[in-house]
């Protein structure tokens, strides 16, 4: 008896699920969010950090000189 | 070796040494050879018509074995299809046997030396071993010997009939059982499915002329003379007037009505509609309404036949507005085990449904003897878009595999808007929004890789450990130093007067102790975290910090309170606030530094305020507030996963409810 290389009849192949839109929409979301955190994380990146200023010695090394009274006014100090 | 015919006298020729019958070529009957000359064993009705690829006398070639086609059988299944046995006789004198039917081909050889069970041990679906390899029974029946031509290598008595198994190895093999009349010892023939393009064939003579209508030829019903449009007229058997309903046998070519059927089905898809899918385009030939028993409710669906000659027979099916496109598959092909699922080309199907099923109405032409009542078992298994489905009567055993498609898959087929009703509920192969497993194992793996190497390569270095002093503060508020700052002007006008100025007086500023870190190196590229600790007690602590590079004189500065009370009340002990706070800056510039600290408290004598600067340190906040908005939608989505998950197992009148990834999965994860 020989045999033959054909494919095997009556056996088809089973569909498998394709990628749907939301499963791509995720990925995006996930690659954006994973990716900004990434470039936060490894640039060491500080939102809200405070920005750098020139500042003259002489002003520095005034005890209050440089500061606005709103800086010294720190708020509400007390216990309950 | 040429005899005269004992029925008719003309001339028969046997043209090989070991072949036992000839069929005469002028009135079919069926000549055989014995020692006392030629006797007949009957006679064969007409060839019925059927499209074959192969010729008798044409030469073929299977491997590197050639042969020639000497004869061929038609035989009737107990149900009413007819196929043909073709005879082989190969170039080394063996003999081989061709079937074909429904447009399949199968190359059988015998083997004497195959030792086989018994047919009252080989029901639908029984798995036995063939040869050494594993075969499971596909159809158990009867067949009779109705008509025949050339040289038959056998005793073949016309209108015979004969027990046959037939099994499948789900692979291309195939073995068929002649169990004759139960008198003698089975007969095994073992071989593959096979092309007609496999076998190389060429020559052979022309088909004798055969009454064969025409697709699309038209009958007249017996009971109504409506026209009876058969598009498949070599296979059909059974057709339903479009006009009275009745249900018309067309075998044989004589028209019989079966039926008068009670309701006339209305079709979403017109017969005689071509559609193209994934196989070819096939031809709408006819429609089944049927209905599925489950848990003592008869649930109706509905599947229409479709046809073309390269295919064969396929069917479209609807079950509450979900269409699945179904195609037959092997029985061999599939593996169960009791209870559990099935496994067919290397993907798990989950056991979904197990129902009796009945046919209600028909309409348009079939290729078996369908009616009304028709009942099968039927047992369905899962792993969307696709399902196995399994149909079996005592006799046989069918499989089949579905593959979902929307209404607009379908719409796409027949290239035109059919209109089809909206899906209710969730079909069981119908697919969830798919690779929602997959894309969150991935999109999770790659923000724990990143905030993981991250935490491990941060090195929250000590740059400065600083202790400072702030001493008390004065009561009295000193006066600003810089005057380009601006004057404030006092908010109580009485003490302006009592100070005799009608200038605005110095603001209630009060300037805190000054004081200066020894310099320290700072790396560029790094975080800055500073640590701040005061032992307040009902007191608060307050401290402005400048970290001061020292060779640009860039200042970067912020400031921080430190407060800490406690005590007593109805409600026993309490306390607020904290002994340490912190701050983080972004990265500055590689050099020297120092740090400028202005710090005064509430209390009274001096406190100490501990300053920690470290650089490099991992920040769990962004990484926390970044897996929260990660989360959100994928949480989301698994909802709906689960819930659209639920809503199909809620379907099934099994206990298993599946698995939410499983079987190529509800959503992929195949």
């Amino acid at each position: 008896m020989t045999t033959t290389t054909e494919p095997a009849p009556d056996h088809p192949p089973v569909p498998r699920a394709k990628l749907s839109k939301g499963a791509i929409v995720l990925a995006v979301f996930g690659a954006l969010v994973t990716g900004s955190y990434a470039a936060l994380a490894y640039t060491d990146y500080e939102p809200g950090s405070p920005a750098r200023e020139e500042v003259p010695a002489s002003v520095r090394s005034s005890p209050g000189g440089y500061r606005s009274f709103h800086f010294w006014h720190s708020g509400y100090h007390g216990g309950k | 070796m040429t005899v005269r015919c004992p029925t008719c006298g003309a001339e028969v020729e046997f043209r090989y040494d070991d072949s036992f019958v000839r069929v005469c070529g002028h009135c079919r009957a069926a000549v055989v050879r014995t020692d006392r000359g030629a006797e007949t064993l009957g006679q064969f009705a007409d060839l019925m018509p059927m499209p074959s690829a192969l010729r008798l006398f044409a030469e073929g070639r299977y491997g590197t074995t050639g042969f020639l086609l000497i004869g061929m059988a038609q035989l009737r299944h107990a149900s009413g299809g007819v196929w043909q046995e073709w005879y082989a006789k190969l170039d080394g004198g063996q003999w081989a046997w061709i079937s074909e039917a429904q447009g399949r081909i199968y190359l059988t050889f015998e083997r004497p030396d195959v030792p086989v069970a018994s047919i009252a041990q080989l029901a639908p679906g029984t798995q036995t071993t063939i040869a050494g390899a594993p075969f499971t029974v596909a159809e158990r029946g009867t067949a009779t010997y109705v008509s025949a031509l050339g040289e038959i290598p056998y005793r073949l008595v016309p209108n015979s009939s004969f027990q046959f198994v037939d099994l499948a190895d789900g692979r291309g093999g195939f073995t068929t059982i002649d169990y004759g009349d139960g008198s003698a010892a089975p007969a095994v023939y073992v071989g593959y499915q096979v092309s007609p393009q496999g076998l190389g064939l060429s020559g052979g003579e022309d088909q004798p002329q055969l009454a064969t209508p025409a697709a699309g030829a038209r009958l007249a019903c017996p009971n109504c003379n409506g026209a009876l449009e058969l598009r498949v007229p070599d296979q059909t058997l059974r057709v339903a007037c479009p006009y009275c309903n009745s249900l018309v046998s067309v075998e044989g070519g004589t028209l019989a009505i079966i039926a008068k059927q009670a309701k006339k089905p209305t079709l979403a898809i017109a017969l005689g509609s071509t559609a193209t899918f994934s196989e070819g385009e096939l031809t709408v030939v006819g429609y089944v309404a049927r209905s599925a028993s489950v848990d003592g409710t008869w649930y109706p669906f509905e599947e229409y036949l479709l046809y073309a000659p390269a295919v064969g027979f396929r069917w479209l099916v609807c079950s509450d507005g979900h269409w699945s496109y179904v195609q037959p598959v092997a029985s061999g092909a599939v593996a169960t085990s009791v209870g559990a699922g099935a496994k067919y080309d290397g993907v798990t199907f989950e056991r979904f449904q197990t129902a009796v099923l009945r046919v209600d109405s028909v309409l348009g032409e079939f290729y078996w003897r369908v009616k009304a009542g028709e009942m099968v078992e039927s047992a369905d298994y899962v792993a969307p878009p696709a399902m196995l489905s399994r149909e079996a009567t005592t006799k046989e055993e069918n499989w089949s595999l579905s593959s979902y498609l929307t209404a607009a898959d379908v719409d796409k087929a027949f290239g035109k808007k059919l209109g089809l009703p909206v899906p209710i509920g969730v079909g069981p192969n119908q697919p969830a929004p798919a690779g929602i497993a997959r894309v969150s194992a991935l999109v999770f793996a790659v923000f724990f890789a990143v905030g993981i190497g991250k935490c491990a390569s941060a090195p929250a270095a000590d740059k400065l450990r600083v202790h400072f002093t702030i001493p008390s503060q004065s009561a009295t508020p000193k006066a600003a130093v810089d005057p380009s700052l601006g004057l404030v002007p006092s908010s109580d006008p009485a003490l302006d007067a009592a100070a005799g100025s009608a200038q605005p007086t110095a603001p209630s500023e009060p300037a805190g102790a000054v004081m200066f870190s020894d310099k320290f190196e700072l790396a560029g590229g790094k975080n800055v975290r500073f640590d701040l600790t005061a032992n307040v007690s009902d007191n608060w602590a307050y401290a402005a910090l400048d970290l001061v590079n020292d060779e640009t004189g860039s200042v970067v500065s912020f400031d921080k309170s430190i407060e800490y009370y406690s005590g007593f009340d109805s409600d026993g002990s309490w306390s607020e606030g904290g002994r340490d706070a912190e701050e983080v800056i972004g990265p500055v510039e590689r050099g020297t530094y120092l740090l400028r600290v202005e710090a005064m408290h509430g209390g009274t004598g001096d406190l100490d305020l501990g300053v920690v600067v470290r650089q490099g340190v991992f920040r769990w906040i962004w990484f926390w507030i970044a897996l929260g908005v990660l989360a959100v939608p994928f949480a989301f989505a698994w909802w709906h996963a689960y819930a659209f998950h639920k809503r199909r197992w809620d379907n099934s009148n099994l206990v298993s409810h599946g698995s939410l990834t499983s079987g190529g999965s509800d959503d992929d994860d195949d």
